[in-house]
């Protein structure tokens, strides 16, 4: 399949600061791709420099074949098949919703009939009834929202780039947002590089999730593969699997030595027998046990020493004979105190190696 | 709170009424009821407005004033407005010199510099003497030349008003027009131009509303070029004989017609700039360096040496020749005239005392400042701290007298303090220095408002609050908690509004008490009648005096400052002292020995 997008070495720096890593990817023709990752890794950045907003300071960027950034060649935004929704919507506060659409069809000379057409269709499928001779002031955030993705689209772009358009939303609105934007992408054939910080927006949303940190690219994977299978403890961690466990890998290092226990899970990184190993849990997917029951295994033996009532569970805080601490989800309260034990499915449990994720510590 | 807020603003706003507001009301009144202060009352109808079209020099006077402030404000706003764009994007070195250039021009008294274009474009000036432009008189001492020499004083209204505006980076309005396929001129064109344009309009109207209220200029053309405007043919009408208030009465009111309608379109232009555009995350332009600054430099330097150079270049050097047309070689050189500002020259009519007028308009001014400090304190305190009901009209009442010229405020001082009833009651005060003090405090209050009420938005009304429940009263909120908060800032309104109080010649001109000497009229007269040498030393002197005491006191004032704050401190450390050793009283002394 022919790459839409395609970043070969591309970095980034402002002054010293190096913000984007050298990094290669290539986007296919209507896939839709999160950047995931936390704020100050480089997820705008790269935006910006796909929109051509930036300069890439090494490497090249291509875009159906065509050089359209390098050292030798750099073509500008204008000239470049792709639009954008901006985090604030970068409406223009002085042209009603109407002028916002409009103004990019008569930057590319299309004739009024044809924009008529695309309007209309652009008011159906945002539901923009109402709204489109008002100013960006009149209209709520949500409409707004919908307005600058209107914009966007409008001049039918191969690549639409996204970046954080519904964080500015409230929660309830997110919500509502997040679902009405997956329906809406999902109907396009457009190629989407969208940017968030919302690992359920990028599930939600996202054919692929690129996870970026500290500018360079941990995971590239479908959701479904980030999920069962993190690359890193950090992506692991982005992913809800919030207990690290540090441990050694036993002989033949088919699993991981935990207080006297063995434990077994994914290998994402292959060790030798006593070799430090990470074990990366997800609080979800524990299972807790207050008796002793023989012929169980993968378990983790521990002391409950705090229990919080959150609703529709209890959190139960469990330390292990080596002082390391698990959290878990649990039905009931159990006794402050007493013992407990720890089931970890093996389909659920990855394993790292230990020095390799030293910047993780 | 409610209630004292209340009584402290009812009292603040009739205050205001009283000084701010009567006068301009009074103004209005009279040219619809021209008898009304002076005992006869008598209404004819508005046929007295109407004889400003058929009375020639009523009429010109209007066109002159509606023109030059048209011409120069399009001008002024050309040049501000540039200068702001260039000045909020790149970085060069003689910015800074730029800013500096801009905030000395809007303080120098407009009829200082006015002398100065006059003393180098004039038939003799300078430019024809020393440069050989002769050419520099007809071009300049016509309308249009006008216009350019308004425009060079007055462009800093529309440069801090654009940049103020520009400054913000609203990048992203740009970015996504270009990713709409806009090329960057069309960008600029349509997306930050259109943003940009209510801004550059209110500098534009700022512009307007100064050029025409300004009496300055007029009066110090008035020894080379007859070009009447509103403001100077209002005072000739009051130094007239007979006196014609009449007349007085209707040009001031159409001067008010159109500071209105300026204003009227000044306020459109800030409600339509509420587009909303900076939201929380907006952050300042990032200012690069251009690749060609050596150009930028060059220019920005010539345009300082044009605005300011000139004027101020040309009185320094008029101030140091012993005669203005030998030119400035070295026998020409002299320091008589500034000895001569000492040698008391009483009984020279044209020639009035620097001293005396130097001691009277000193002590004028530092009475106003004072003064008006106090009441721009409570002003600013009624406004931002209580819930008065009439803030509105405290607003309008302390901003006025901004956009009201001097010219009319006199007059509407000698129409309101100058009725013969008020001699029962000892208040027939035109005539007496206390007349002066008041007017001057007036025009004074809007700075000291405006310098305020920065810096109350800046404190949270809830330590103040705190000081409530704690039983203090609003007298001692206002003394122990807002007062050593905003010191500072007192400090810079003070020195604001005894800048702006020394060199008021309008208002010293309409109201000056008989015999009685003020700096503005002792280098306006020299000046009138010819004498340039000693007009420009005074300037010189008196502008270089007055910048030193501000200087003197900022520096005294922020050393008391840094004195409190050190006492404050061995104090708090004493009383630390006396906590962790269970000390009681005693003196503070006791810790140095």
């Amino acid at each position: 399949m022919n790459s839409i997008l395609k970043l070969e070495g591309v970095h980034k720096s402002f002054d010293k600061q190096v913000v984007l890593r050298p990094m290669s990817f290539a986007l296919n023709h209507g896939e839709r791709i999160c950047i995931l990752g936390p704020s100050g890794c480089g997820k705008s950045t790269l935006l910006q420099l796909i929109a051509g907003l930036l300069r890439v300071d090494g490497g090249s960027i291509e875009m159906d074949g065509k050089s359209v950034d390098s050292s030798q060649q750099y073509i500008p935004p204008e000239k470049r098949p792709v639009n954008m929704v901006f985090q604030d919507y970068a409406l223009w506060p002085h042209m009603t919703i109407r002028q916002n659409i409009e103004y990019g069809m008569k930057r590319g000379k299309i004739g009024s009939t044809v924009r008529n057409q695309r309007l209309d269709r652009l008011q159906a499928m945002l539901q923009l009834d109402g709204l489109l001779d008002r100013l960006p002031s009149q209209c709520s955030g949500g409409q707004q929202q919908r307005a600058g993705m209107a914009r966007a689209l409008a001049t039918e772009p191969s690549i639409l780039l996204m970046d954080e358009p519904l964080s500015n939303l409230d929660v309830k609105l997110r919500t509502e947002m997040r679902s009405e934007l997956g329906r809406l992408l999902s109907d396009l054939e457009t190629t989407v590089l969208y940017v968030t910080h919302d690992m359920l927006e990028a599930f939600t949303l996202a054919d692929r999730i690129l996870v970026l940190r500290e500018g360079r690219i941990d995971q590239f994977a479908e959701p479904q593969q980030l999920f069962t299978r993190p690359a890193t403890p950090w992506v692991a961690r982005l992913m809800g699997y919030h207990n690290r466990i540090n441990g050694i890998y036993t002989i033949g290092a088919s699993s991981v030595m935990i207080a006297g226990q063995c434990i077994a899970g994914k290998m994402i990184d292959q060790g030798v027998g006593g070799q430090a190993a990470i074990i990366m849990l997800h609080p979800d997917q524990l299972k807790l046990r207050a008796t002793d029951e023989e012929g169980n295994h993968n378990e983790i033996r521990g002391t409950v020493i705090q229990t919080i009532f959150e609703g529709i569970h209890w959190r139960v805080i469990i330390a292990t004979e080596d002082h390391q601490r698990i959290h878990a989800f649990h039905a009931e309260p159990l006794e402050l105190g007493s013992a407990c034990w720890v089931q970890c499915s093996p389909e659920q449990t990855m394993i790292y190696r230990g020095g390799a994720h030293t910047e993780d510590e | 709170m409610k209630n004292s807020g209340t009584r402290w603003g009812v009292g603040i706003a009739l205050l205001l009424f009283i000084m701010i507001f009567l006068p301009l009301l009074a103004v209005l009144l009279n040219a619809i009821l021209p008898g009304l202060f002076f005992g006869n009352i008598q209404f004819q109808g508005f046929g007295l407005l109407g004889e400003i079209f058929h009375r020639p020099l009523w009429r010109q006077s209007l066109l002159n004033s509606v023109w030059l402030g048209i011409g120069t404000a399009l001008l002024g706003t050309l040049i501000g407005a540039s200068l702001a764009m260039v000045r909020a994007r790149w970085n060069f070195a003689s910015g800074r010199l730029l800013d500096a250039g801009v905030w000395l021009l809007l303080i120098a008294p407009s009829f200082m510099l006015a002398q100065g274009w006059v003393l180098f474009a004039g038939a003799d000036g300078l430019a024809s003497q020393l440069l050989g432009m002769n050419w520099v008189t007809a071009a300049l001492f016509q309308p249009s030349g006008l216009m350019i020499i308004m425009a060079l004083s007055k462009f800093p209204l529309a440069y801090l008003t654009v940049l103020a505006a520009t400054e913000w980076n609203v990048s992203q309005y740009g970015h996504a027009a270009r990713l709409n396929g806009a090329h960057p001129w069309t960008v600029w064109r349509t997306v930050e131009l259109p943003l940009a344009a209510p801004s550059i309009v209110a500098g534009a109207t700022l512009v307007f509303i100064d050029t025409v209220g300004d009496f300055g200029l007029p009066a110090a053309l008035s020894t080379v070029y007859r070009f009447p405007t509103l403001t100077y043919s209002i005072y000739s009408a009051i130094y007239q004989s007979p006196v014609r208030f009449d007349m007085a009465g209707v040009l001031a009111f159409y001067l008010v017609v159109l500071l209105a309608i300026a204003m009227a379109v000044l306020l459109l232009s800030l409600r339509r700039s509420r587009f909303d555009f900076l939201n929380a995350r907006a952050v300042r332009m990032l200012k690069v360096r251009p690749k060609s600054s050596l150009l930028l430099n060059g220019v920005t330097i010539v345009f300082l040496m044009m605005s300011i150079g000139i004027p101020v270049g040309s009185s320094l050097c008029v101030s140091l020749m012993k005669k203005a047309g030998n030119g400035l070689v070295w026998p020409n050189l002299t320091l008589e005239h500034y000895f001569s500002l000492f040698a008391g020259s009483s009984t020279d009519y044209k020639q009035l005392s620097f001293f005396e007028g130097m001691v009277h308009s000193l002590t004028i001014a530092a009475i106003a400042a004072g003064i008006s400090i106090i009441i721009g304190f409570i002003v600013a305190y009624v406004l931002t701290f209580t819930e008065f009901k009439m803030k509105g009209w405290l607003q309008l009442f302390s901003i006025i007298s901004l956009a009201v010229p001097g010219i009319v405020m006199g007059i509407g001082y000698i129409f309101v303090w100058n009725q013969k009833w008020l001699e029962t009651f000892n208040l027939h005060l035109y005539g007496t220095p206390s007349l002066l003090v008041i007017a001057v405090i007036a025009g004074a209050i809007p700075y000291a408002v405006r310098v305020q009420l920065g810096s109350f938005g800046t404190i949270s009304s809830s330590i103040l609050n705190a000081a409530a429940v704690q039983g203090a009263g609003t007298l001692a909120r206002m003394l122990h908690i807002v007062l050593p908060l905003v010191r500072r800032s007192l400090l810079l309104a003070v020195l604001t509004a005894f800048g702006t109080s020394v060199f008021d010649l309008a208002l010293t001109s309409m109201l000056q008490p008989a015999n009685y000497v003020l700096m503005p009229l002792v280098i306006d007269q020299a000046f009138e009648f010819g004498r340039y040498g000693y007009a420009t030393a005074a300037t010189v002197l008196s502008g270089g005096m007055v910048l030193l005491i501000i200087v003197l006191i900022q520096f005294a004032g922020e050393a008391i400052f840094k004195w409190s704050d050190r006492r404050e401190g061995i104090r708090t450390k004493i009383q630390e002292r006396q906590i962790n050793t269970g000390q009681q009283g005693g003196s503070p002394y006791e810790f140095n020995s």
